[in-house]
């Protein structure tokens, strides 16, 4: 049965704040890795510290915020540090908005020293105060900070227990799959993006699924799909980019019509916001299996150790020349990379069109068995529930495959498969394979071998 | 040890110090011989004695003897009498479960635990001191805290009393509390004893006993951060009954200055407030304003805007040297999307002309593009006078750019159509418009007179088992549409004779799925007894299983319309039973239920050749579905269809057989009459159908409709609904047979006043496509439904956008069933609806449908009922306008028509004059000469004088750019419709 939840304890020496430090005003960021250490990333000074304040602020609204139901979570975002770029990653309670904010090493007064990925503490003190960035001409940066450690005097102490809701951690991972498939859509002035973000329907607007279209320089929102129309869902997760936009160059909407995801890239001139929503108010990006046909596959499996052993906080990873220097094609090492993401040791940027490095603090070794399809598929070939009624050859196979009460037929073909349970029926497969097309495939390929000798893997 | 029983007494007694003591020192174990004992003690006594001895002591012996488990459902409210025995017993005991006890009692809307008690518990080391938020609540309510006798003491008198108390009460000012907010006791007066928050700190303050400038540092500071509007209202209340003196806010305004970047607008409203004060006094620090007050101009309201100029205006007119960083911060409002915000800062600008440069310059030309139209020319005069060149913004189009199909070019494709089709799409009128720089006329034709399959998708059936199979399973869980749900019963009735070998193993779970349906608000597939009734669930189960498959079910009562659709899905079930496959006649050829002509006939050849008589049903349905495209075609076809039916078919396309007068047959004519000639008096049936008149059935149907003022007691507010009737003549009267004339059942909906029935949205879709060729029965049943949620929001019960479906499709005239359920939708908070509605208007306003005039009418009409309101309204306009030139030229068409067209102007007209404004300075014109004349005669006042004066202060320009444009785009879109029907055989 799949854990609902991991107890988590978020450990900091000292609360995030924002106020004087040693060497000036300034936002003190607290961190705590996943085996509770406290690096120190970086210390510098801002050049647009209002600018600054203001993607975290928009960071902490989606990070404490559940976006259909009244209850406001409480999980820090992770920030990942290379030599080009901060990134502050942050995941909504409902598990449908992704956010990060992209600092590069220009917004800063000098080079980011340290490489590596943590939490860091955000409270709701800092977040009332991240406001006062802009008051200041300049304003410093820390990310951790020498020297402190934690003591268990106390009072420097900031534990926050929380409960990490399964599905929210492999959301948070799985959420880099749909990335690579996003395409430009639109683009807008930033004074048109604030003016049809101030237009939307209030509340979660519409039940129906919206569209968002270009008609001149004017977005509008529609009910009718078109070609290169954005799908919007939930009005509420993008009316929290509404304080970025004064001071933004522009805004950039990404999509994928198959998946019906979006994305919203707030530019600045040093820096981006990038806001990534799943097709529905109430879908997640966990369970959506999108990685779930690459994990029942073989192929990423010979790549993925020598593309993990060349990970070193590279803040692009250029397949092509990383494939170059394997051996091996360039779509073995992106799946591979697509199967580290899923474990929260990759991340995509979009704008880049490349992978990056960087570790989530959670254990996600077992990231696959976490996948509940996936398991059950395994338990369905374990009980031995499926069998073959006939093979149609050139790869297409009827099977018979066990449900609750009743055997569902399952039909594999070359041009897509096909099941009779109601998660299927519903779906059509647009939100991956179901247990029991899984379970087939698996069957026929011969893939519990490879689950076998996974080694921890699965 | 005491005994169960000694506990027990000593709970009755109220006596906690000897329970206090019958636990000190035990151990763990011990402690637990006696645990069920006060768990069941402390579970025997009422909560609702929580102030009791009794229970409070009960509470202590449970935190002595029990668990974690069992200490949970105590109580934290331990009042004065037996707190200290509650800490002495957690003191002895120190269980490792104190804080997590603690925490829970915090947490929750009210917190669980008394102020006094949690402080004691906190000096005593027992448990760690909660944070700012979580102690600020517990304090909040903790000044309510009886005393044993229940007397009120006034909080000040509290904390005089226990001095220390004093140190927490400035986390009310750091918690999300709303003990400033209000307080509806000492507002009514009845407790003279009760006192707010405010009012006690205010009296502790005169009295010296707390430092009334840190009450206003912390006030202030509070406003910087506390992330609650009512938290933050309740500080600035806090602050006016302050009454801080000018000399005490002088040495703070960098704290009044930093609440000008608040994210909330009462805030930073307050904060204005106070800065004014501060200028007044001539002590505010006008750097400081002036580098503060740009992050104002961010918020969405335009009052703290517009207030923020005011103050920087005068902050530069007492001292001329601060112009040029008034300048700066009059350039950073025209970012604000309110134009009159953008007007008065733009006035500010002119005013300050000669002090501008260049760099003021290349900042202004930036904003230009975001400017309001009827901004726009001044920033433009300002800039020329920086420039030589003429002025254009960064992303506005050359007036000399060409787009699209010159005039020339729409003419050749013109001369190329049938006159026919240029007359019926008005091209020639649009071409003559065009040249004239005016819109034409919209478009007046009748349904029957155009090909209308040629702007709708074709269906494609569906071929095999396999895919029928497919299309079940996912109709059980979801119908995606009333097309796909024909879809489904056309290929049963088609394929019912092919059942391959595995068809039962296959079916096996998708039977056992259907055969459990239940009632599911909200679910859209088969699996939802509520919308999917009894018959569909039956037939689908026919054929799955191969044969008659009755279901146990009580079935409530249906509508007509409901027991006609049972009718025809009773047919297509005998048919699968019996697995005799034929064409079923009511399959839809095209979207929205439309039938081509051409396949019905063939359709019917094919059952005349099997000797198969038409079912009576299907017939009726398939009659009333025949679009008007290539019945000639289909009429010559049908010479050679038999008996009656094979008459009524050839009738119904025009064809010269005459409705005979034969037993039951009038049904059949009635429908074939209504496919013939959806409006208007069937005179030649007169003889054929007997009865009493019915809507639609010989004689067409009348509607009048009136808006009123909601009466009715059972109308909550919360409901969303106004009072909007429809009245049909003729009425609706019972009559045997009325559910084999569903042109006349279309109607029972709105006689009965009551609208359609709740339903998924292909529910209504279906009954929308039972009679394609005339829409305003489903329209003003549609009407009343969107009616009743006017003010509501929308619902997964009520799909009300299907009822704006039919606006949507090309080639449908607009009726006034039509703008009425336009009009009444746009004006929605229904936001499915609403967005239904403006993708309608769009489209209408694009193919040249849409009469502003007819439109603007029915808003007037509606406007008695006092429930439309013209804000909606022109938010809703605004929207469609921006859509295109040729949109911002029809929607100022409408806005002139409601303008001159209401009997008076409402109090809230300057929504829509203001944007009429917008639109004719953009599009170069000038108001009517009706409006001109009715904006000259009258008298208004407030906003909307002043902007009837810009108004009329408005003159056209020769070569009305944008007009022309949107002249060009009408010709363009009427040739393409056009040049569409031409593609038809129709002819």
């Amino acid at each position: 049965m799949t854990v609902a939840a991991l107890d988590y304890t978020y450990r900091y020496p000292f609360a995030s704040f924002v106020g004087p430090t040693d060497e000036a005003f300034g936002l003190c960021l607290a961190t705590c890795g996943r085996r509770q250490e406290h690096p120190c990333f970086f210390r510098g000074r801002l050049r647009e510290p209002r600018v600054v304040g203001d993607l975290l602020w928009v960071l902490c609204e989606v990070v404490r915020t559940h976006f259909f139901q009244p209850r406001p979570p409480n999980f820090d975002p992770v920030i990942t540090s290379s030599s080009e770029m901060l990134r502050f990653e942050g995941f909504s309670g409902c598990c449908g908005v992704y956010a990060r904010v992209d600092l590069p090493a220009q917004a800063f007064d000098r080079d980011i020293q340290g490489r590596g990925t943590t939490n860091v503490d955000f409270n709701q003190a800092m977040r009332s105060a991240l406001g006062r960035l802009g008051e200041q001409d300049a304003a410093m940066l820390s990310v951790g900070r020498e020297g402190v450690t934690l003591t268990r005097e106390g009072e420097s102490v900031v534990e926050k227990k929380v409960n990490l809701p399964v599905r929210w951690i492999k959301g948070f991972s799985e959420v880099q799959a749909y990335q690579p498939c996003l395409e430009l859509r639109l683009e807008v002035k930033p004074a048109e993006a604030r003016r049809f973000l101030r237009s939307l329907p209030s509340g979660t607007g519409p039940r129906r699924l919206s569209y968002v279209v270009q008609t001149g320089t004017a977005l509008r929102l529609t009910q009718l799909s078109r070609p290169g129309a954005v799908p919007l869902h939930g009005m509420n997760r993008i009316r929290v980019l509404d304080p970025l936009l004064n001071a933004a160059r522009g805004l950039r909407i990404w999509s994928d019509s198959d998946t019906g995801t979006s994305a919203w890239e707030v530019m600045f001139a040093t820096g981006r916001f990038f806001l990534m929503l799943s097709p529905e108010l109430y879908r997640g990006f966990s369970g959506e299996g999108q990685v779930l046909e690459k994990l029942a596959g073989r192929r990423w499996q010979e790549a993925l150790p020598y593309v993990q052993a060349r990970l070193a906080w590279q803040s692009q990873i250029d397949s092509a020349s990383l494939a170059r220097e394997i051996g091996l094609t360039v779509e073995e090492v992106e799946d591979a990379l697509a199967v580290l993401g899923s474990r929260g040791l990759a991340g995509y940027d979009v704008t880049a069109g490349r992978y990056f490095h960087r570790e989530l603090p959670f254990d996600l070794e077992q990231v696959e068995t976490l996948q509940p399809r996936l398991k059950d598929a395994r338990k369905l070939l374990e009980r031995q529930g499926v069998s073959v009624l006939s093979d149609l050859g050139g790869g297409a196979y009827d099977l018979s495959v066990a449900g609750t009460g009743v055997q569902h037929h399952v039909r594999l073909r070359p041009d897509g498969d096909r099941c009779t349970c109601p998660w299927f029926s519903k779906n059509q497969g647009e939100r991956g394979p179901c247990k029991h097309i899984l379970a087939a495939r698996m069957f026929v390929e011969g893939a519990e071998s490879a689950e076998g000798s996974d080694d921890g893997d699965a | 040890m005491v005994t169960p029983d000694e506990l027990e007494e000593l709970v009755n007694r109220g006596d906690a110090v000897k329970v206090a003591e019958a636990a000190e020192s035990l151990s763990e174990g011990q402690r637990r011989t006696l645990s069920k004992a006060a768990a069941k003690i402390h579970g025997s006594r009422s909560r609702w004695a929580h102030w009791s001895g009794e229970y409070q002591t009960a509470g202590i012996a449970t935190l002595a003897f029990c668990s974690r488990a069992e200490a949970q459902k105590v109580s934290g409210r331990f009042d004065r009498r037996y707190a200290p025995t509650a800490v002495r017993v957690l003191t002895d005991r120190r269980p490792e479960w104190i804080d997590d006890w603690v925490t829970r009692k915090m947490t929750g809307p009210v917190s669980d635990i008394t102020w006094r008690f949690l402080r004691a518990l906190i000096k005593a080391g027992l448990c760690q001191k909660p944070s700012a938020n979580a102690y600020g609540r517990v304090i909040e309510f903790g000044a309510y805290e009886w005393h044993w006798d229940q007397r009120t003491v006034p909080i000040s008198q509290q904390l005089l009393d226990e001095p220390e108390l004093l140190e927490d009460v400035w986390l009310l000012f750091e918690a999300d509390v709303t003990a400033f907010y209000f307080d509806p006791v000492e507002q009514h007066g009845r407790n003279p004893a009760h006192e707010s928050w405010s009012t006690a700190l205010l009296r502790l303050s005169e009295r010296g006993r707390v430092d009334r400038l840190r009450l206003l540092d912390a006030c202030l500071d509070g406003l910087g951060h506390a992330p609650s509007n009512a938290a933050l209202t309740g500080l600035i209340r806090f602050h006016d009954r302050l009454q801080p003196t000018t000399e005490e806010i002088h040495p703070r305004q960098a704290d009044y200055l930093k609440l000008l970047a608040s994210r909330a607008t009462h805030v930073v409203t307050f904060a204005l407030d106070v800065l004014s004060q501060l200028e007044k006094a001539g002590s505010l620090d006008a750097d400081a304003f002036f580098a503060a007050v740009p992050a104002v101009f961010a918020l969405k309201p335009k009052g703290q805007s517009k207030a923020a100029l005011t103050l920087a205006a005068k902050l530069a007119t007492r001292k001329p040297e601060l112009v040029p960083a008034a300048v700066n911060v009059a350039i950073e409002a025209l970012a604000h999307e309110s134009a009159e915000v953008q007007k008065q800062a733009i006035e500010m600008l002119e005013g300050w002309r000669p002090r501008l440069h260049a760099d003021h310059a290349i900042a202004l030309r930036e904003r230009l593009d975001g400017l309001a139209a009827s901004v726009r020319g001044q920033a433009e005069a300002i800039l020329q006078s920086f420039s030589t060149s003429p002025v254009t913004g960064e992303g506005v189009e050359s007036p000399t750019a060409a787009s699209g199909s010159s005039a020339e070019e729409l003419t050749d494709r013109t001369l190329r159509l049938d006159e026919r089709w240029r007359r019926l799409a008005g091209v020639d009128e649009a071409l003559e418009c065009l040249r004239s720089h005016r819109l034409p006329a919209p478009l007046e034709f009748d349904l029957l007179e155009v090909p209308v399959l040629t702007g709708v998708a074709p269906i494609a059936p569906i071929e095999s088992a396999d895919q029928l199979l497919d299309a079940v399973a996912h109709a059980i869980e979801a119908i995606d549409s009333a097309d796909e749900l024909e879809r489904i019963l056309d290929g049963i009735s088609r394929l019912c004779d092919q059942r391959p070998a595995d068809l039962a193993v296959r079916a096996a779970p998708l039977t056992k799925r259907l055969r459990g349906a239940r009632p599911s608000e909200g679910h859209p597939g088969l699996v939802n007894s509520l919308f999917a009734r009894q018959p569909l669930r039956e037939l689908i189960l026919s054929w799955l299983e191969g044969n008659a498959v009755r279901l146990d079910e009580r079935e409530s009562g249906e509508t007509l319309i409901r027991k006609f659709q049972h009718h025809r899905l009773r047919e297509i079930q005998d048919r699968a039973v019996q697995r005799h496959a034929a064409p079923l006649l009511a399959a839809p050829t095209h979207a929205h239920g439309w039938i081509d002509p051409r396949v019905l006939v063939a359709r019917l050849r094919q059952l005349a050749e099997r000797a198969i008589e038409p079912p009576t049903f299907d017939l009726l349905q398939a009659l009333l579905r025949l679009a008007p495209d290539h019945r000639p075609d289909a009429l010559r076809d049908a010479a050679s269809l038999p008996d009656v039916s094979g008459c009524a078919v050839r009738w119904a396309m025009g064809g010269a057989d005459h409705p005979a007068v034969e037993n039951d047959t009038g049904a059949l004519w009635l429908a074939a009459g209504r496919a013939r000639q959806p409006r208007g008096t069937l005179e030649a049936l007169t003889l054929v159908v007997r009865g009493p008149d019915l809507p639609d059935g010989i004689a067409a149907a009348q509607y009048s409709w009136t808006s009123q003022e909601g009466k009715d007691a059972y109308h909550w507010k919360s409901s969303g609904a106004v009072d909007l009737r429809i009245v049909v003549c003729p009425q609706l009267v019972e009559s045997p047979g009325n559910e084999a004339r569903p042109t006349v059942a279309l109607h029972e909906a709105t006689l009965r006043g009551s609208r359609f029935e709740f339903g998924a949205p292909w529910v209504h879709q279906w009954t929308g496509q039972i009679w394609p060729l005339n829409a305003d029965p489903f329209l003003a049943g549609g009407v009343l439904s969107l009616a009743n949620r006017v003010n509501a929001a929308p619902s997964a019960f009520e799909p009300n956008h299907v009822f704006l479906e039919p606006l949507l499709e090309p080639d449908r005239p607009w009726t006034e069933m039509g703008y009425l359920a336009l009009a009444v939708a746009l004006v929605s908070k229904d936001s499915d609806s609403r967005g239904a509605a403006l993708d309608a208007l769009i489209a209408g306003i694009e193919d040249g449908r849409a009469a502003p005039a007819r439109l603007a009418d029915v808003l007037v009409r509606l406007l008695p009922g006092g429930w439309v309101k013209l804000n909606r309204v022109q938010q809703s306009l605004a929207e469609v306008a921006r859509v295109s030139p040729l949109h911002a030229g029809t929607v100022a068409q409408l806005l002139e028509a409601f303008l001159t067209g209401v009997p008076t102007l409402p109090s809230d007209a300057h929504h829509l004059l203001g944007l009429l404004l917008e639109l004719l300075t953009d599009l170069q014109t000038a108001p009517s000469e009706n409006l001109r004349g009715r904006l000259q005669s009258e008298r208004y006042s407030g906003k909307s004088a002043k902007l009837a004066r810009s108004l009329l202060a408005l003159a056209a320009m020769d070569l009305p750019v944008k007009l022309a444009e949107a002249c060009r785009q009408n010709g363009e879109s009427r040739l393409a419709r056009a040049e569409r029907w031409a593609t038809s055989a129709f002819l």
